[in-house]
């Protein structure tokens, strides 16, 4: 058989591609983007060589299972959890020794078609640096966010590879013919290929075989007219026709069961056939773990074709006994199981054991989708209702999951305690997260109630009692369903853990901070202890920390520390469902400070995490932080479009439109600000405050944003020292103070309040505190005291890069610094040194010593170091030189 | 080979993309006339570039001119 050239045609007319993908390798990797068959999966395998690279296909078969395209890559022990970075990493290392001293390479190919836990392996990959990595990307597909985010955020560099020009697919043409060519066959070639050189191939392939291409006088021409050929896949599927009918069966089999062993495909189809693809060029072996070889076919595109001609009738067959085969070898490795009844439930066969064990698999695997289906395939009882009804959950689709669980209530109502206490769970978080809330909620516990007696139960039934109540906004009935049961002995672990996060949430709520941390000490204490603690405790402390945090005062940078540890641990364990929730808690940490460009980039990594499930429920919460983030940052259109889809959110969740009613209002409010409808935002604020019952940290919160928005001072003043005398901690009593001088017109307490806030970690509400005290006091003619909370008031807005609130427009008598000598002071700010931020603004030093000695006389400092401490150098991120010398490059 | 001609040679994206460069267009103009994204830009740049140089430096291993001799080719 005459070899294809498809997969393994020469390399013509990419020099400079090739260049500029070794170059992007260099700087940590590189995504090559380009339509079918324009030569990516080519060109990225001249780009790392042979030797020891490992090579992986996506292919829409595999990426309908998670991790799907990374199964010959896993270790056989990779079942036992989700396959992590390092077990890729280590896979990837175990197949590169020969490349000592390199970092190994990674070269995924068609990362469109890879399903959604693979592309966050393969991101988490990027990220980590530990190994080179190269994609390529088909143009115009949908991807897979974390592929997108691969390059949108310059983890690797993109190369969108250009088909080839007429003397490019000419040089093509001479390569694949050799001797001399007819000006004719060059110009029919390319009129039909368009530079397409896989079209090249397959064209001149196909057109040998049918004798329509013939050398003739030493001299390759065309015998009789020109065939005219329409798609490239139609060009495929016509050479592909031409193969006997067992290579084809073993074509089929790549296309269906692919990453495949050599072993599994040599129990699948015959010795010739495999033979005839390898010698035809249309499949090749590949490097597995060990001594596991794999087969694979040579080009993506075959796969397509072969799939998109084979009957469904055939391909439900052909998977049926591809998953026999694989269930020989699977063993107790719980990703080839999931893999296993994966394909039987595509291929339509009834196994509902299997399907039962594979869902909650499907679910740990971040494949909630898959999860639903192997659900729903398993059929009924309770173990299926409960696995069905967890999936529902996971999708989203809390309304489902009353009705699947109501009708086994008679039945779990006489099972034992531990049966029902995971039938309550899981109804219970469906109902609150479902249409009917909180409300409904109550109703199913007051009948649950009764089932035991014993103390374990009834703690269990206050908990999600107490949940309700706080989902209702009602944080002081809340702390009465668990008051009982804060000091009984013998609950369970797992029963005291959620009692305790319940109990500093309500208690937050309602401001009393010194009861607040001595839960917090109770808690940390217990999850030191316990051994068998769920992943959620990982990140309990931390979490309650940031979301009581009106009352955490002075702890702010020790909160942050400690969610900062906590994101270090979760990076290191490869867990990035925890990584997201721990970015959406330091996002929310940055947001209270007024950070809101980091908190921006900290809920977006949190979203990321999220598409792999919300424990949390943290979802709603996120889309309306980042509305208010973007409104801080002016950012208008986007954070309309973040409020929009938070809307949107809550009408398909209307159980959680309670729960997020004061998040949705403050983001209302601050986009309101941020367009200068000011009025609005305080009227909005105020109906809030009204309306926030026994929440005492929400009424703080709405009655201070409103004094800054120009509500009676006087007023606020009576209600926040009110509140203040209710709660425990500090901060509710500094905002009644200042709302106090504010309404007095005391700019000297002001200023010492402005103190205070930055003191307290709270750098936005000081910098605007500030920002009034200076304006107040140049009226006054008090300029000394101006300067002063003038400087302070710049030294805390620049913490708060980009925001800029109403109450930061006021114009004050401030150290008038240019855009340049600004600009040159945040570097010189952040640690570089004269001749860096000469290289970075492209100056002389001698001019940026210049500037540098007049932002020192305009913010009366005499030093660097002073500079440092007045700009808060200390407080930023340390400057991503990569960045700036990228900056330079594209300046 | 002048400039005009080598700039025929190239693969017609790269063409455009430099055309636009040198009439001071930006890289979102470039990406929106490709409809490439624009964080691919500097190096499609790059590339068109380095092919431009090539051409320009006469490396082109085979020039389109050249007519294989068969007499059917010659008309």
């Amino acid at each position: 058989m005459d070899r294809w050239f498809g997969g393994a045609s020469a390399l013509v007319g990419r020099r400079e591609e090739l260049a500029a993908v070794r170059a992007a390798l260099t700087e940590g990797g590189c995504l090559i983007a380009g339509s079918a068959g324009v030569g990516k999966s080519r060109l990225a395998a001249e780009a790392v060589g042979d030797e020891g690279v490992v090579r992986v296909i996506a292919t829409a078969a595999a990426g309908s299972m998670p991790f799907g395209a990374f199964g010959h890559l896993l270790p056989a022990d990779a079942g036992s959890g989700p396959p992590g970075v390092s077990d890729l990493i280590a896979a990837v290392r175990g197949l590169c020794a020969d490349r000592e001293g390199d970092r190994p390479a990674l070269l995924v190919d068609d990362v469109h078609l890879l399903d959604d836990a693979s592309a966050a392996l393969v991101l988490a990959v990027a990220l980590s640096g530990a190994a080179t990595v190269l994609l390529t990307v088909r143009s115009g597909e949908p991807s897979p966010d974390a592929i997108t985010s691969v390059w949108k955020e310059r983890v690797v560099d993109r190369v969108d590879l250009q088909p080839l020009s007429r003397s490019e697919v000419r040089l093509l043409v001479d390569e694949l013919l050799g001797g001399r060519v007819h000006t004719l066959v060059y110009d029919w070639i390319y009129d039909l290929s368009r530079g397409s050189p896989l079209y090249v191939a397959e064209l001149i392939a196909g057109s040998r075989r049918t004798g329509r291409l013939l050398e003739r006088d030493g001299r390759w021409q065309l015998t009789g007219a020109p065939a005219e050929f329409g798609r490239l896949g139609e060009l495929i599927e016509a050479n592909v026709r031409r193969v006997s009918p067992a290579a084809r069966r073993a074509l089929e089999v790549l296309a269906i069961g692919a990453p495949l062993t050599l072993a599994q495909v040599e129990r699948l189809a015959s010795p010739e056939a495999i033979e005839e693809l390898e010698d035809g060029g249309l499949a090749r072996m590949t490097s597995g773990l060990g001594a596991r070889v794999g087969m694979e076919l040579a080009h993506p595109l075959y796969g397509e074709v072969i799939l998109d001609a084979l009957p469904g009738s055939a391909a439900r067959r052909l998977r049926r006994t591809v998953a026999e085969v694989l269930a020989r070898d699977c063993g107790d490795n719980q990703f080839e199981q999931l893999r296993v009844a994966t394909l039987l439930l595509q291929a339509g066969t009834a196994d509902p054991d299997r399907f039962l064990a594979a869902s909650p698999l499907a679910l740990r695997h971040g494949a909630p989708e898959l999860a639903n289906r192997l659900a729903e395939a398993a059929g009924g009882g309770l173990d299926g209702a409960l696995s069905l009804a967890r999936a529902r959950s996971a999708i989203g689709r809390f309304d489902d999951v009353e009705p699947i669980l109501a009708r086994y209530e008679r039945r779990v109502s006489r099972a034992s305690a531990t049966v029902a206490a995971s039938y309550a769970q899981t109804r219970f978080r469906a109902l609150l997260r479902g249409a009917g809330g909180g409300e409904a909620a109550h109703v199913v516990l007051d009948r649950m109630a009764d089932w035991h007696n014993d103390l374990d139960w009834r703690a269990l039934i206050a908990v999600q009692r107490a949940s309700a109540e706080l989902y209702q906004g009602a944080p002081a009935r809340a702390r009465e369903h668990l008051l009982p049961f804060m000091h009984a002995e013998g609950l369970r672990p797992d029963r005291r853990y959620d009692l305790l996060i319940m109990a500093i949430l309500a208690t937050s709520r309602l401001g009393l901070v010194e009861d607040r941390a001595a839960l917090d000490r109770r808690l940390e204490q217990l999850v030191a202890t316990y051994a068998d603690a769920p992943w959620e405790a990982a990140i309990g402390v931390v979490r309650v920390d940031v979301l009581s945090h009106l009352n955490a005062g002075p702890d702010l940078d020790a909160i942050g520390a400690r969610a900062q540890r906590a994101l270090g641990d979760a990076r290191a364990s490869d867990d990035r469902q925890l990584q997201g929730m721990l970015a959406y808690i330091l996002g929310e940490l940055m947001l209270v400070r007024g950070h809101a460009a980091q908190a921006l980039e900290h809920f977006q990594t949190a979203q990321d995490g999220l598409t792999l499930g919300d424990p949390l429920n943290a979802a709603g919460e996120v889309l309306l932080s980042i509305a208010t983030a973007r409104a801080l940052l002016g950012e208008l259109e986007e954070a309309c479009r973040a409020l929009d889809e938070a809307e949107a959110f809550i009408a398909r969740r209307p159980g959680m439109g309670q729960r997020l009613a004061p998040a949705a209002a403050r983001a209302r409010a601050m986009i309101d600000a941020a367009a200068g409808r000011e009025s609005a935002a305080r009227d909005q604020l105020i109906r809030l405050a009204r309306s926030a019952g026994e929440d005492v940290v929400t009424e703080v919160e709405a009655l201070y944003g409103a004094l800054g928005l120009g509500a009676d001072p006087n007023a606020c003043a009576d209600r926040l020292a009110i509140l203040a005398s209710g709660a425990q901690g500090e901060i509710v009593g500094l905002f009644a103070a200042q709302a106090r001088a504010l309404a007095g017109g005391d700019v000297a307490a002001q200023l010492v309040l402005a103190q205070r806030f930055e003191a307290a970690g709270l750098d936005l509400t000081a910098a605007e505190a500030a920002v009034r005290a200076a304006a107040a006091a140049s009226q006054d003619g008090l300029h000394d005291l101006s300067r002063r909370a003038a400087s302070l008031a710049v030294r805390c807005a620049t913490r708060c890069p980009g925001v800029l609130t109403p109450a930061l427009r006021v114009p004050i008598d401030t150290p008038a610094l240019t855009a340049r000598e600004r600009e040159i002071g945040v570097l010189a700010a952040r640690g570089l040194s004269n001749a860096e931020i000469a290289a970075t603004l492209v100056l002389s030093v001698r001019s940026v010593e210049t500037y540098v000695l007049r932002v020192c006389r305009k913010l009366g400092v005499n030093s660097r170091t002073h500079l440092i401490e007045e700009l808060g150098g200390s407080a930023w991120r340390p400057l991503d030189r990569r960045a700036v010398a990228r900056a330079r490059a594209t300046r | 080979m002048d400039r005009a001609r080598a700039f025929d040679r190239l693969p017609t994206a790269y063409a455009i993309a430099l055309r636009i460069a040198e009439l001071d267009g930006d890289e979102a103009m470039i990406a929106r006339a490709l409809d490439v994204p624009v964080e691919s830009v500097g190096r499609l740049l790059q590339i068109g570039e380095s092919k431009l140089a090539t051409l320009l430096a006469g490396d082109e291993p085979l020039s389109l001119d050249a007519k294989c001799g068969h007499r059917a080719c010659q008309g």
